[in-house]
């Protein structure tokens, strides 16, 4: 019973070496694939393609140059900096002057959807 | 020596701007790029379309081409370097293809992979070879590309460590692993397809 399995169990390792070796060996006879004709003719109308369109794009180069994006960067940096300054030096607010809308908000603690219901009224 | 010559006599011209020696170029190179790029991706229009952008990228960086490695492993090299980028793509794609399918809800099919049939290979060996092609797929990438280079287009040991940019010993190592790798998943298939 015994040697029935282990003559079973070789006869499959027989096989499946037989299995693996057979499907291994399948691509080493391959031929080397062609692809299909004209293949320069693509490859060059590709090219030329590719030739037109990054002149159709030229205008754009500039931008992804390095110095042309740094100072890009500073500019935007500046504009930045000139807002900041401008509302902190703009900060204050505005003491209204008598007899002006400001200055009777002021005075009486007014919000402005109160003031403008009591005109309404 | 007489081939270094040639190479170098190609690319000086190349980098004139010969378009004769472009077409050169394409015609000596075209079958290995494409049987490489087949060989990895395993798909004939990816395939073409991996090759035609190769012989682009070599035309536009010609003049990066210093004559260090042989021009053959450089454009092995662009090849491998393509196919990997398009198999990570693909890769990618794929892991996110159910939350896409959740986006796009335009009822676009799934299309399932079809059976990879290889043009090169002859029709007694073609169930075969699609088994083993369908193993290959499953190893990790760079023990792909050593088994295909090898195995498919006859590279060296040596070349293909100069195209993967590694020592001889990793290939031998890469290419051992892919072996019983391969052993590993066809036991597999072959358990599977017994009755």
């Amino acid at each position: 019973m015994s040697r029935d399995r282990n003559e079973n169990e070789s006869n499959n390792t027989e096989e499946l070496d037989a299995f693996v070796s057979k499907v291994m060996s399948s691509i080493d006879q391959a031929a080397m694939p062609e692809p299909a004709p004209y293949f320069y003719s693509r490859v060059k109308a590709r090219l030329e393609r590719r030739h037109a369109q990054a002149q159709d794009q030229a205008w754009l180069r500039p931008i992804y140059q390095t110095k042309w994006s740094m100072a890009y960067l500073l500019v935007l940096i500046a504009m930045n900096c000139a807002v900041i300054f401008y509302s902190l030096s703009s900060s204050e607010i505005p003491v209204g002057q008598n007899g002006n809308m400001e200055r009777l908000i002021d005075e009486y603690r007014l919000d402005y959807t109160s003031l403008y219901s009591y005109m309404e009224d | 020596m007489q081939k270094l010559l040639e190479d170098k006599a190609l690319v000086d011209e190349l980098k004139l701007g010969s378009e004769e020696a472009f077409r050169s170029l394409v015609d000596l190179f075209q079958r290995r790029v494409y049987a490489t790029a087949i060989g990895l991706v395993r798909s004939v229009n990816e395939a073409e379309d991996i090759s035609q952008e190769v012989f682009i990228e070599i035309y536009e960086s010609i003049h990066s081409f210093k004559g260090e490695a042989r021009l053959s492993t450089w454009i092995y090299r662009i090849t491998v370097t393509k196919c990997l980028e398009l198999m990570r793509y693909k890769k990618r794609k794929k892991r996110f293809a159910p939350l896409l399918g959740l986006i796009n809800a335009d009822g676009a099919p799934m299309t399932e992979p079809v059976e990879f049939v290889h043009p090169g290979i002859r029709l007694e060996q073609q169930e075969s070879a699609a088994m083993l092609f369908k193993a290959i797929e499953k190893l990790p990438e760079h023990q792909q590309t050593a088994f295909t280079l090898h195995k498919m287009q006859g590279v060296s040991y040596q070349e293909i460590s100069e195209i993967m940019d590694t020592s001889l010993s990793s290939v031998e190592s890469l290419m051992h692993r892919a072996k019983s790798n391969l052993k590993k998943h066809l036991t597999k298939y072959y358990y599977e397809s017994r009755p």
